[in-house]
């Protein structure tokens, strides 16, 4: 029996990548999310490593444009930035690009659906100066 | 059959020059210095009117964070941006530039009329629609999107140049002249021709 491992991680990343640019979404958050959750078993649910499945998943839920996928992402990207903030605690330029892009998931056809969330990022990043 | 197929001068030298930082790109990871330097040739001041602006600033982010993974900081289709566009800004005659407008260019041409007439040709749909791997090969950047091409081989270009030589059209002379041209120019030159179909 196959003891899965961090090789097929990034093996359901890759494919996950290829799956969000050609458009096959459910593919893609599938690989993605399995890909997450090996992490987080294999390298705890902490690690930086972590982030990069989130980023795939909000991917694809940003280009199935749907009200829903867009509050999932901003969900998903609630969890990638709390990562962020621990490995970007010393590349203020990122966090800041980071916090932006966190504000940029609060918005769907131009609206934004998280005004109290909006508000605390832009909190944060009055303070990050 | 899809849309225009449009053909650029191509140089497998340089691809294989920079292979290496395409490689580490997709890796997501830390770049190393030579990687690095790549990029610093890319983003020159001057260096590309073809990069657009939110793609220079990718580049440029890669370039100022040395000790960060890629992946932490960029998203997916971002580092596909940067691949995307490293390619054509070095391996690419004129930073990959063409036009749906003109038809030819001075290291491209577009086939889109002229397509109808040379599709009937057996040696044109093996050498573009038959993936024959003696004849031309997907370039293995970029790995994703909608920026991938294939590559003729020594043997696929000189079939293209041996091909248009037999042909005999009034109605897109200038366009198959042009392409001849391009190819023959090619192999002179140690360089290849690159194609994709536009959709």
């Amino acid at each position: 029996m196959h003891t899965p491992t961090l090789d097929d991680a990034d093996r359901l990343e890759r494919e996950a990548w290829a799956a969000v640019a050609d458009f096959h979404l459910d593919h893609a958050m599938a690989a993605a999310a399995a890909a997450h959750a090996l992490r987080a078993e294999l390298q705890g649910a902490s690690h930086p490593d972590l982030i990069w499945p989130l980023s795939l998943q909000i991917e694809a839920l940003v280009r199935r444009h749907r009200m829903a996928s867009a509050q999932e992402a901003a969900r998903l990207g609630e969890a990638r930035l709390a990562l962020q903030r621990l490995v970007l605690a010393d590349s203020r330029d990122e966090l800041v690009s980071a916090l932006r892009g966190q504000l940029a998931l609060y918005q769907f056809e131009g609206e934004c659906f998280a005004p109290t969330a909006v508000a605390a990022i832009e909190s944060e990043l009055a303070d990050v100066g | 059959m899809s849309g225009e197929l449009l053909v650029q001068r191509f140089d497998p030298g340089r691809f294989s020059a920079i292979r290496p930082t395409l490689v580490a790109l997709d890796g997501a990871r830390r770049l190393g210095p030579e990687a690095s330097s790549v990029l610093v040739q890319a983003i020159a001041p001057g260096s590309s009117r073809w990069i657009g602006r939110e793609t220079l600033t990718l580049l440029s982010r890669i370039v100022a964070a040395p000790g960060l993974d890629l992946r932490v900081y960029l998203a997916p289709l971002e580092i596909d941006a940067c691949i995307d566009a490293i390619v054509r800004r070095v391996c690419f005659t004129d930073d990959g530039e063409f036009s749906l407008v003109d038809e030819v260019g001075r290291s491209w041409v577009v086939l889109d009329a002229a397509q109808a007439e040379l599709i009937s040709l057996p040696w044109f749909t093996q050498l573009f629609w038959r993936e024959d791997p003696t004849l031309s090969v997907p370039s293995p950047f970029p790995v994703r999107g909608e920026g991938r091409f294939s590559t003729l081989t020594p043997r696929g270009l000189s079939a293209l140049v041996d091909g248009l030589s037999g042909v005999r059209s009034t109605r897109h002379a200038s366009a198959l002249a042009a392409l001849s041209a391009l190819a023959e120019g090619a192999r002179s030159e140690g360089m290849t021709l690159a194609y994709t179909s536009l959709l």
